[in-house]
């Protein structure tokens, strides 16, 4: 999880994944996509759009890299 | 064994109190005892995921002979073959509610009548089948149409309040107002008020003259303002309130108009009306002695037994992390079940607990089993 | 209308301290309808709720509430008072909220349960006790007939008279003039009203087919024959299994249970609006087709791979495509064809190759509704040969008269650098000869940055003024139908996904502006090259085409006075150019000697094709 924060340690506050996600309902498609995001490796996460109409799931999910307070990482890239 | 069809309802204080395990608890039991079963819900049961808090709900496992009363659209997702033995004409927001014998044992949802009339509609219809115990689960907090049960289990814990002290004040002050003693037969009888005079608040005079307001419950200053208006200090013998009568009316009553009110009757048509009208239910019981002492009565034109308390330590928390998310937690049920058990002079049980077969022993002498 | 609804009494309750709007619409609706109502104001206590109740006696309580922590029990609490106050003795006790279900009505005791999406009929439906017959599984389009409200009435005479001249010169010349295009699309007749005689037996049919087959396969090129005769497919073509077909038809099964669909328009009738599809792979395609439909997609149309236009011969089965465009052959167009809402508009391009007349047969066999053929963008920027194009566009539009597709031409010369007014006299032309042919044109001017407009700077200041001038000019010359496309906003898009939305809902905006009768919209991913286009980008476009249907309504987009000049300048140089195509009196030489597009111009007459054609 270190490993991966330092990876992402540039990005300045979210990290958003686009998707369609097939499913039968509205439910199963933010199962899905908040799954996904934990098999990456984050934590605090949150669907911020989704929306379910035929065939599946057009759905934004975020992942927060650093929120307002925290000690960002990219504050060192100038040093 | 002599059983008449008797009718128990799961009455809770909130989500989460153990209505639907103590419910599957009974059903367990009478299944294994060869009692006939007839089972129905006032909200919804059976779901896997509380659609609220999403954390899993116990499901509701039937078996064969078991009857149901249950909307048309639980059938299809109920598994388990059940067969439809009638479908009768209350409607709910899934459907019709259909009266069903189980064949194949199974899990289903439960979703039946939601007001008292409709409930006792469909009891008829489960007795009509021949059902010895009738179990009603409740549903949230919800409490009215249980009325129509012949008795009651009353489920609480810590979902209806984390802090036991509280929440034990609260049980006791239920089971007071389930105390509250019958009308005796008088010159009018019960029957007449009901038929009669079930409409508006009646002040009933010793004369024989009755006395009506417009409105049926006494929920605001106003309309006690109207009452006091038309009380006899003399020949007032009864005030019916066939609707809702408010905590804090009573606790006005006691505290302002006691040598009104003195000698005299304050009927109300069930306990669940009083309980309705209360704010803080913790003090009731407070405010129900505080009128008595006063010496002014209080009757019901119906009432049920509470049998016993099933108590349930665990709660919803909710959380902080994500929106809208709920996580499982529990208080100390050890002393949950110590401080109810003193205070309470009804059997209490942890339904997670070993305490069960207190319940049975509770249901038995209910049902008039001796073995 | 009114006097047969029974006149209810409502009281609508705002358990919300602050979302109350919804009962408020609610409220306003209802009395509307001649109905009594009481709204009583947000935040009272719950006594004062059920005293108010109890005076007003009503058939229905509406409550509204959002759920949240705690709002359970308030509900359940609120209910149990109602029956307590005798108020459910008289009436249906109604939820309605964001989250609300019927299960979750069922728990809070509650007769009826509305939530998200509900729409306003049908509560009022259900106050008033009728069948609601749900927006969702009512489809909001019908299929039209684009050019059904167009009398194809010349309004330039000058114009018309050279036109007449011109299409004249064409037919005459194309006399007794066949070629291996259109021998193939005889052949490819014949085989499919042998294939679908219920009277003959599959032994007769085999035979016949087979006889037909070989004189096909005389008629094309080499990575063709291979294919029958060998089973060799082209590189990066591969055949799909029977287990995936299977699962297709499954999953095509599936989708076709969907009875929700967005609304795309709002309060017009017009554009309808189209998405291409042709990722390669026909279950790709199907995937992205039901979800643009249940997004709001009238019609979809099919983009096949650019070899396809360069090779003599079509290809069989259900194949797959690694590369952009799927591959025509009856067998995959008949699999896109089951998998469409019997409501969506489809249309099969056969517009600029060898292999043009083929395909408006099989279109129009599988019951297509519309096609695409262009005979000028085909010569000069398709890359193929003049000659031949004419003979087999010719061909083309008289089966696409014969099958009933009206069919659009779609004026990308521009895109190479030819000036607008030159690639509309191309356009008049063929609709012109449509016309002669009995056949139903559709003009496809472009909403493009291209590159004229770039060098002569019309785009310097909007792109409104020019595109109106477009479509203002050819409105001037004649009614016929008028839709921009493909994509509205060519050249306009880039990587960025808001950006490539947006100009795409824009130049949307203008297309509903100026009543045109279709547009087909690209998705976000329009100016990305390195890979297909994604289902979530053409999500995005479909939704933010939408959102400008709502936003613009009946209002109009304002042009500045440059649009008239532009006008004037397009039918002008129409009109020039018509004239030198006429005094050329040889519509074939005009097209290779770059009268209506020179090398200049960034046009060149192509060379597929060249030297086929067979005279009788």
């Amino acid at each position: 999880m270190k490993k991966n924060k330092l990876i992402l340690s540039q990005i300045i506050d979210s990290l958003d994944i686009e998707t369609f996600i097939a499913c039968q309902s509205e439910e199963e498609g933010k199962r899905i996509g908040l799954s996904i995001m934990e098999k990456l490796g984050f934590r605090d996460i949150d669907i911020v759009f989704i929306e379910f109409l035929g065939s599946g799931v057009r759905i934004r999910i975020r992942a927060n890299i650093y929120k307002p307070g925290d000690t960002y990482g990219w504050l060192n890239l100038y040093k | 064994m002599e059983i008449n069809s008797k009718v128990i309802g799961i009455l809770g204080t909130a989500k989460n109190t153990g209505k639907t395990t103590t419910a599957n608890y009974l059903l367990e039991w009478s299944n294994k005892e060869g009692i006939k079963v007839g089972l129905t819900s006032i909200g919804y049961d059976g779901e896997d995921i509380d659609s609220i808090t999403g954390l899993p709900k116990p499901r509701i496992h039937v078996k064969k002979g078991n009857l149901v009363g249950t909307a048309e659209q639980c059938f299809s997702v109920s598994k388990g073959k059940i067969e439809i033995v009638e479908k009768t004409p209350v409607t709910t927001s899934l459907g019709q509610v259909l009266i069903g014998k189980v064949l194949q044992e199974g899990l289903v949802i439960l979703a039946g009548p939601n007001k008292g009339k409709d409930l006792f509609y469909i009891l008829q219809k489960l007795k009509k089948e021949k059902s010895q115990l009738i179990l009603v689960d409740g549903a949230l907090n919800r409490m009215i149409p249980l009325i129509h049960c012949d008795a009651l289990i009353l489920a609480t814990g810590a979902s209806r309040h984390t802090d036991i002290d509280l929440l034990v004040d609260e049980t006791e002050s239920i089971i007071r107002a389930f105390n509250i003693p019958l009308r005796e037969k008088q010159k009018i009888s019960n029957q007449e008020i009901m038929q009669h005079h079930n409409n508006n608040i009646v002040i009933f005079q010793k004369n024989g003259y009755k006395r009506q307001l417009k409105s049926h419950s006494l929920i605001s200053q106003k309309i006690l303002n109207n009452l006091i208006d038309s009380i006899d200090e003399k020949e007032t013998e009864e005030i019916y309130i066939p609707g809702i009568v408010q905590d804090n009316i009573l606790k006005k009553i006691a505290e302002q108009y006691s040598e009104l009110f003195k000698g005299k009757t304050i009927l109300i048509n069930n306990p669940t009306f009083l309980l309705v009208g209360t704010r803080d239910i913790n003090h009731l019981m407070d405010i129900i002695e505080d009128i008595l002492n006063k010496g002014i009565n209080i009757k019901t034109l119906y009432n049920l037994p509470i049998l016993a308390v099933t108590i349930n330590p665990f709660y919803p928390k909710y959380s902080r992390f994500g929106k809208d998310s709920y996580e499982m937690a529990w208080i100390d049920g050890y002393q949950l079940y110590q401080k109810m058990r003193n205070r309470l002079a009804l059997p209490v049980t942890n339904i997670m607990g070993e305490e069960s077969p207190k319940l049975v022993t509770v249901i038995k002498k209910f049902l008039n089993i001796n073995r | 209308m009114n006097n047969s609804i029974k006149k209810r009494k409502i009281l609508l309750i705002p358990l919300d301290p602050v979302h109350d709007v919804a009962l408020k619409i609610l409220n306003r609706k209802l009395q509307e309808r001649g109905h009594h109502t009481v709204l009583l104001p947000p935040d009272l206590p719950l006594e004062e709720i059920i005293g108010r109740a109890s005076d007003v006696d009503a058939n229905y309580v509406l409550v509204s509430r959002t759920l949240g922590y705690s709002v359970a029990e308030l509900l359940g609490k609120f209910i149990d008072m109602a029956e307590a106050a005798k108020i459910r003795d008289r009436a249906k006790v109604v939820l309605g909220g964001k989250a609300i279900t019927p299960q979750l009505a069922s728990e809070l005791g509650f007769d009826k349960g509305f939530g998200a999406g509900t729409d306003f009929e049908e509560i009022i439906a259900y106050i008033e006790d009728r069948e609601f017959q749900r927006e969702k599984e009512k489809l909001f389009r019908k299929k039209i007939s684009i050019p059904a409200s167009h009398a194809y009435q010349y309004k330039n005479n000058r114009i018309k008279n050279l036109l007449n001249e011109i299409t004249d010169e064409i037919i005459q010349w194309s006399q007794r003039k066949s070629s291996p295009g259109i021998e193939r699309a005889k052949l490819r007749e014949k085989i499919i009203n042998v294939y679908k005689d219920d009277a003959l037996t599959d032994e007769d049919k085999a035979r016949k087919i087979k006889v037909l087959k070989e004189k096909y396969l005389s008629y094309c090129d080499d990575k063709i024959s291979r294919f029958y005769q060998q089973g060799l497919l082209p590189d990066k073509v591969r055949l799909l299994s029977a287990e995936e077909i299977n699962k297709l038809d499954v999953y095509i099964q599936k989708q076709k249970e969907n009875t929700n669909f967005k609304k795309m328009r709002h309060t017009q009738s017009l554009p309808l609006v189209f998405v291409q599809y042709g990722t390669g792979c026909p279950i790709m395609d199907i995937a992205h087709i039901k979800t643009s439909e249940a997004w709001g997609a009238d019609g979809v149309f099919h983009f096949d791979p650019s070899w396809g236009a360069r090779t003599e011969g079509l290809l069989e089965g259900v194949l797959s495509h690694e590369e952009d465009g799927s591959i025509i052959t009856w067998e995959n167009l008949a699999k896109i064809k089951s998998s469409l809402h019997k409501e969506t508009i489809w249309t099969v391009r056969a517009h600029r190759g060898l292999n043009t007349p083929e395909t408006a047969v099989i279109a129009g066999k599988l019951g297509a509704d519309l096609t695409k053929i262009h005979i000028v963008y085909g010569s000069l920027n398709g890359g193929t040969d003049p000659a031949r194009l004419t003979i087999d566009g010719l061909e083309a539009i008289k089966y696409a008269a014969k099958y009933n597709m009206p069919f659009d031409e779609p004026t990308n010369e521009e895109l190479g650098g030819v000036p607008a007014y030159k690639s509309f006299a191309g356009l008049l032309i063929i609709a012109d000869l449509a016309l002669k042919l009995k056949a139903q044109p559709i003009l496809k001017p472009l909403f493009c940055y291209s590159p004229d407009v770039m060098i002569t700077g019309k785009m310097d200041d909007n792109y409104i003024d020019y595109n109106v001038a477009k479509i203002n000019s050819l409105r001037s010359i004649i009614d016929a139908p008028i839709w921009p496309g493909e994509p509205i906003g060519f050249m306009t898009h880039s990587e960025d996904r808001i950006q490539s939305s947006l100009t795409t809902a824009l130049h949307a905006t203008l297309a509903i502006s100026l009543k045109v009768n279709a547009i087909t919209i690209a998705s976000a991913d329009e100016a990305y090259s390195r890979g297909p286009i994604s289902l979530s980008s053409r999500i995005d476009t479909l939704r933010a085409v939408q959102e400008v249907f709502r936003f613009l309504g009946k209002a109009k987009i304002k042009p500045t006075s440059k649009a008239k000049e532009f006008e004037k300048e397009i039918t002008k140089g129409i009109q020039a150019t018509l004239e030198k195509v006429a005094k050329r009196g040889s519509f074939i030489n005009a097209l290779y000697e770059g009268l209506l597009g020179s090398p200049q111009d960034g046009a060149y007459p192509g060379r597929a094709g060249r030297n086929t054609l067979i005279e009788e």
